[in-house]
């Protein structure tokens, strides 16, 4: 039996009856091959049709009507857009989300390599502190975020600990911190994680070699791990970009976005606009603007790292 | 080649197809009553998370299924109230996509919202009918006065049949007063006044409970439930407002008077309060940690509703009840002149049910043993005298409880609450928090609110 015979045989559909009522007769085992292919991926195809692409059509469409979620829809044009230009709270909540990417991102970074560098060799109790660092991650968010914000208070075990006194939660300039501080708790796992699986794709040879010449810890850092890390450093970048546009637990329980709309993300602007306020449009012409933000980093952020379908350029 | 046309072709028609259906607006159900004597009826019915209430419910439900076997009710209570509005977004969006079921309950700042845009049935000659009343005015005569303000439209037609109505009630805890030489039987908290000089002697007699080394709050003596939530936040605010006569908006609702004289003392009057008998940066800060903190003995006074003493006491076998407590209504600003909020939770009837008619007859019976829910919950209805009953009469100090309802008014009902709320609560929390100027707060809230209303 030939290979095409193989796979249709393999896949009930060989000269049978039933395939021969299925395909004509005139099809190629590559047309039949497609076809099957396609089939196979319907189901996953229109799920993905339904819940991601029929949502931000529909967010698209909406960004321009004015809807109030029981009524009919008015058109309303570029109105939506227009007036996100003059509203302050749309520009605090980006500020808010800007903020909470740059001083979230980077120190979640740092701490997890910081911890997949130093379990990932052969350590005592390295399962043990794998499971320890990424536990945070896997916890309900919510149970997390009330946690913490018992941990935050000012006469709290946090600033008992530090010795401060840090109103963190009730302050507009300490607010973000408290919830910064929380997220990199709970996010650092993850980083680590990623970034274990990318310090144990390096070859070894690599430091042998470099050894040999006699590179130190510095110059094998800098010269092989960070440069061979790259495609994980864009994937953390890109991760950390479109999680941090999306933020909302945190602050939904911790503070319900203030003291005075000081925490209030992006993601809760829309939420208050569209499901409290009845705005759906301006809530959707805020996604789309939350949406094009995503894409504006994300194309800067692979310019800058220079990775092109993993890699290199 | 030609699968690949196949599937392109396919891949367009759906997207075409999804295209048409995002622009079209839900339908709604089909508004024919199917409650007919005998015949089969299902009815479904939601409500909150909330043990105390649920428990109760559920079993009224399974009576009420009990003596009518055609009557169907799917109760579901599993909605989670995480943060604020969790339940009522679910709501919400289900009458948006026509889900929503035949009963629900709605707390009373949104039910403006809802009644505006026609997605609650209203109290008519059949709601009456099922629910044993003659008349709306038979109807409103039952409950205490101003029940119905904030479940009512415009022109008065009501359309909430409450479960509950809240007000504010001054709960002290008897030990911390008698550690610092202070009779709880002995004093009188009639006015803020009151207060502040009795928390200050409270606090200066036992300062290592209140105080740190440096003189600094490390506990509060009283902290209002107020922040990081708007409808506590308005439930404050709009009992000081009803005793000064502030208001948040003018009476045709077209424009914010909380910058006025008597919603400026107001407001000032929650400062004092706030900062003279603790710190608001200190302690818990969501209302329901704040009203925990009375119950484990953190804390010295609270405000909290008639339902504190099952829901917050009895039920969580709180330190508090062997230590005692005090009830002492509702302190004023000046005496004499008393001043509450109204909220609370009401059952409505969805405008798209099939089943109006069977639906008002269950609420009818769901609501008819307001002493054994008082009982079993800890939420009192209400009408006049539920004190006076062996459920409601039960909570100590029922009396104060109930005279502490005198002078209350419904939250400012506007369709935009939700936005002005927001607007007012941040405004609080920078006052409290930050020390922010009352006046200069409420001039910036005012020039946020009037742009609203814009579109009323």
């Amino acid at each position: 039996m030939n290979k095409a015979g193989r796979v249709e045989s393999a896949v009930g559909i060989g000269k049978s009856h039933l395939a021969a009522r299925l395909w004509p007769a005139n099809w190629r085992y590559h047309t039949r091959m497609k076809v099957i292919g396609f089939l196979f991926t319907l189901p996953v195809l229109v799920f993905f049709l339904v819940f991601n692409i029929y949502p931000i059509i529909s967010a698209i469409i909406i960004s321009f009507f004015e809807f109030d979620l029981f009524g009919p829809m008015t058109w309303v044009g570029p109105a939506n857009y227009q007036n996100l230009t003059g509203n302050k709270n749309f520009w605090s909540a980006i500020r808010v989300t800007l903020s909470f990417m740059l001083f979230f991102g980077p120190p979640a970074w740092v701490i997890g390599f910081l911890f997949a560098s130093l379990i990932k060799d052969k350590i005592i109790g390295r399962f043990f502190f794998r499971s320890v660092f990424f536990a945070p991650t896997i916890l309900s968010a919510v149970a997390m975020a009330t946690a913490w914000s018992l941990l935050l208070r000012q006469n709290g075990p946090l600033n008992a600990m530090l010795g401060l006194s840090v109103s963190w939660l009730t302050k507009q300039n300490s607010a973000l911190w408290g919830i910064v501080i929380m997220s990199i708790w709970q996010g650092a796992g993850w980083f680590m994680v990623v970034f274990l699986a990318g310090l144990q794709s390096i070859p070894q040879t690599f430091y042998e070699a470099a050894a040999i010449d006699g590179a130190g810890r510095w110059p094998l850092l800098r010269h092989i791990t960070l440069p061979m890390l790259r495609p994980i450093f864009a994937f953390v970048v890109i991760h950390t970009i479109i999680a941090g546009m999306k933020i909302f637990t945190p602050m939904f329980i911790m503070t319900g976005g203030g003291p005075n709309n000081s925490t209030r993300s992006m993601a809760m602007l829309i939420y208050h606009e569209g499901l409290r306020d009845l705005r759906m449009g301006r809530a959707s012409a805020i996604s789309m603007v939350g949406f094009v933000l995503i894409l504006i980093l994300t194309i800067i952020q692979l310019r800058l790292f220079r990775v092109h379908e993993g890699v290199e350029a | 080649m030609k699968t690949r046309k196949i599937s392109v072709i396919i891949t367009l028609l759906s997207l075409v197809a999804l295209l048409s259906t995002a622009c079209v607006a839900p339908m709604a159900a089909p508004a024919a009553d199917m409650g007919g004597a005998d015949q089969p009826v299902e009815l479904s019915m939601w409500y909150f998370n909330w043990p105390p209430g649920y428990e109760y419910q559920a079993e009224r439900v399974r009576i009420y299924m009990d003596e009518h076997p055609n009557v169907t009710i799917d109760f579901d209570h599993s909605i989670p109230p995480v943060g604020e509005g969790g339940f009522e977004d679910k709501v919400t969006s289900s009458l948006a996509t026509g889900t929503a079921p035949d009963i629900f309950a709605v707390i009373n700042p949104q039910a403006i919202k809802l009644i505006n845009k026609g997605q609650l049935a209203p109290i008519d000659d059949e709601a009456l009918a099922g629910l044993g009343f003659d008349s709306v005015e038979e109807l409103k005569a039952s409950r205490l006065p101003g029940a119905f303000d904030s479940w009512s439209a415009m022109d008065g037609t009501p359309y909430g049949y409450h479960w509950e109505l809240s007000w504010l009630v001054l709960y002290c805890n008897d030990e911390h007063f008698r550690q610092a030489g202070v009779d709880p039987d002995a004093v009188t908290l009639e006015t803020w006044d009151d207060l502040i000089s009795v928390g200050k002697q409270v606090i200066e007699g036992n300062p290592d409970f209140y105080l740190d080394d440096a003189g600094n709050f490390q506990r509060n003596f009283i902290k209002l439930p107020m922040y990081f939530d708007d409808t506590w936040s308005m439930q404050v605010l709009t009992t000081f407002l009803a005793q000064t006569g502030g208001s948040v908006l003018n009476a045709e609702r077209t424009e914010a008077t909380i910058n006025e004289p008597a919603g400026v003392e107001a407001v000032e009057w929650m400062m004092r309060v706030s900062r003279e008998l603790g710190d608001p940066n200190i302690g818990p800060v969501i209302p329901g940690e704040v009203h925990a903190a009375f119950g484990s003995g953190e804390m010295t006074c609270d405000l909290a509703g008639p339902w504190m003493y099952e829901a917050f006491l009895v039920a969580t076998e709180s330190p508090v009840l062997d230590s005692g407590y005090h009830a002492y209504g509702m302190p004023s600003i000046e005496s004499g002149k008393p001043g509450n909020v109204f909220w609370g939770w009401a059952w409505v009837v969805n405008a798209a049910s099939p089943n109006k008619k069977a639906a008002w007859e269950f609420l009818r019976f769901l609501e008819a043993d307001p002493q054994g829910q008082a009982t079993a919950s800890g939420i009192w209805q209400p009408l006049p005298d539920i004190e006076k009953g062996w459920g409601a009469g039960r909570v100590p100090y029922a009396d104060l409880v109930a005279a502490a309802a005198d002078g209350g008014q419904a939250i400012f009902v506007t369709g935009h609450y939700a936005e002005i709320a927001r607007i007012l609560r941040g405004k609080i929390e920078a006052m409290a928090f930050e020390g922010a100027d009352v006046q200069a707060s409420l001039d910036e809230a005012a020039e946020e609110i009037d742009p609203v209303l814009d579109g009323e």
